[in-house]
């Protein structure tokens, strides 16, 4: 009794259960995997749109240093024409002599001087400027060199999505055949081979009973008469 | 020493003096008009049009000069400063240094001299 429960047939329904189990898990984890880079992919393409705005933001900013860099050779223009006024003042005070041109002068030589304060800091915002574009220059570079990886790498998580759903839908068509193949699903599949297994340990324990005591065998007999009643004949079976 | 009133200016690496009975006044640098036959310019100053003498690299102004009656303008120098010091041999003591006065004659003399060539060679 206890070699037919070792037969093929259990083997088969024990490791079905196993291969259905196994591939319904492994299913389940392309399923989550396809969904965690779909994600991945949605989150990629936010940071891409990002980085064209700051893409955008950046050329923007290069313009208005554009405008700036303009109204400061403007501002330069007029700081020298005005020193030229001034000089001119000067001058003006210089020919008309001691003591009538003197006020002319000491005031067309402290203008003069304020101007030229001027001068140095129009110098100073003009070098910090050129500081500033050219940083700006460098990172919209680097912007440019992220946005193409994230090209790259958004077109790449792509193909991978697309694989994982091919694996997926693979595995799922496995898992139909394998259950046909088996004549049921993972979850019948291993009840079945449970209760194969049961039965085996009722098998074994009643050939050691029977072994041990001939009036035991008696025993079962008439104990397993009722319970054989309760399993249903084939063509009890719903077709 | 006297004081001489005039204006400083730099040529070069060398600053130099103008009375302020010749420099009449600094203008921003106009068009210049080259003579086809001679090496001297011509520009348009406040309506008249004056011969400017290049002494130098361009430095974005005029020095308009009055010398003998007639309107001369300068090119190459830069303007610094207008003021009153006391006078040397050579020019004026600036802060303690001396500073040359600018030889207008030698340069129109040049000028005159570049003039030449070509008037005779256009003749």
């Amino acid at each position: 009794m206890s070699q037919s429960f070792d037969s093929k047939a259990e083997l088969s329904a024990l490791q079905g259960a196993r291969i259905l189990a196994a591939l319904e898990a492994v299913r389940t984890a392309a399923t989550r995997s396809t969904s965690e880079q779909r994600a991945a992919s949605a989150t990629i393409r936010r940071q891409q749109a990002e980085l064209e705005a700051l893409q955008e933001a950046s050329q923007k900013v290069g313009a208005r240093g554009r405008d700036v860099r303009n109204s400061l050779q403007l501002l330069r223009e007029s700081v020298d024409r005005a020193k030229l006024t001034a000089l001119n003042a000067g001058l003006e005070g210089a020919r008309l002599g001691d003591p009538l041109g003197k006020a002319l002068v000491v005031m067309g030589d402290e203008v003069r001087n304020l101007l030229a304060r001027a001068v140095d800091a129009l110098d100073e915002h003009t070098g910090l400027l050129a500081e500033v574009e050219r940083d700006r220059e460098r990172a919209l570079v680097d912007l440019v060199r992220i946005a193409d990886s994230t090209r790259q790498a958004t077109s790449a998580l792509g193909r991978s999505e697309e694989q994982s759903q091919l694996t997926t839908a693979l595995l799922g068509e496995i898992r139909t055949d394998l259950g046909e193949l088996f004549g049921t699903d993972p979850e019948a599949a291993q009840v079945l081979a449970d209760a194969a297994g049961q039965v085996k340990n009722m098998a074994n324990s009643l050939l050691d009973l029977s072994q041990r005591s001939p009036l035991g065998v008696r025993a079962l007999r008439e104990l397993l008469a009722p319970l054989l009643a309760l399993i249903p004949r084939d063509e009890e079976l719903p077709r | 020493m006297a004081p001489r009133a005039g204006l400083l200016v730099r040529r070069g690496g060398e600053r130099l003096f103008l009375p302020a009975s010749v420099a009449r006044h600094l203008v921003p640098l106009p068009r210049l008009t080259k003579i086809p036959w001679d090496s001297a310019q011509m520009a348009l100053v406040g309506g008249e049009v004056v011969a400017v003498v290049e002494l130098g690299e361009p430095s974005g102004m005029l020095v308009v000069c009055e010398l003998d009656g007639q309107a001369l303008a300068l090119s190459g120098l830069f303007a610094e400063r207008v003021g009153v010091w006391p006078e040397s041999e050579a020019g004026v003591i600036v802060d303690g240094v001396n500073v040359r006065a600018l030889d207008l004659g030698a340069a129109l003399q040049q000028f005159q001299i570049n003039g030449q060539t070509p008037k005779d060679g256009a003749a």
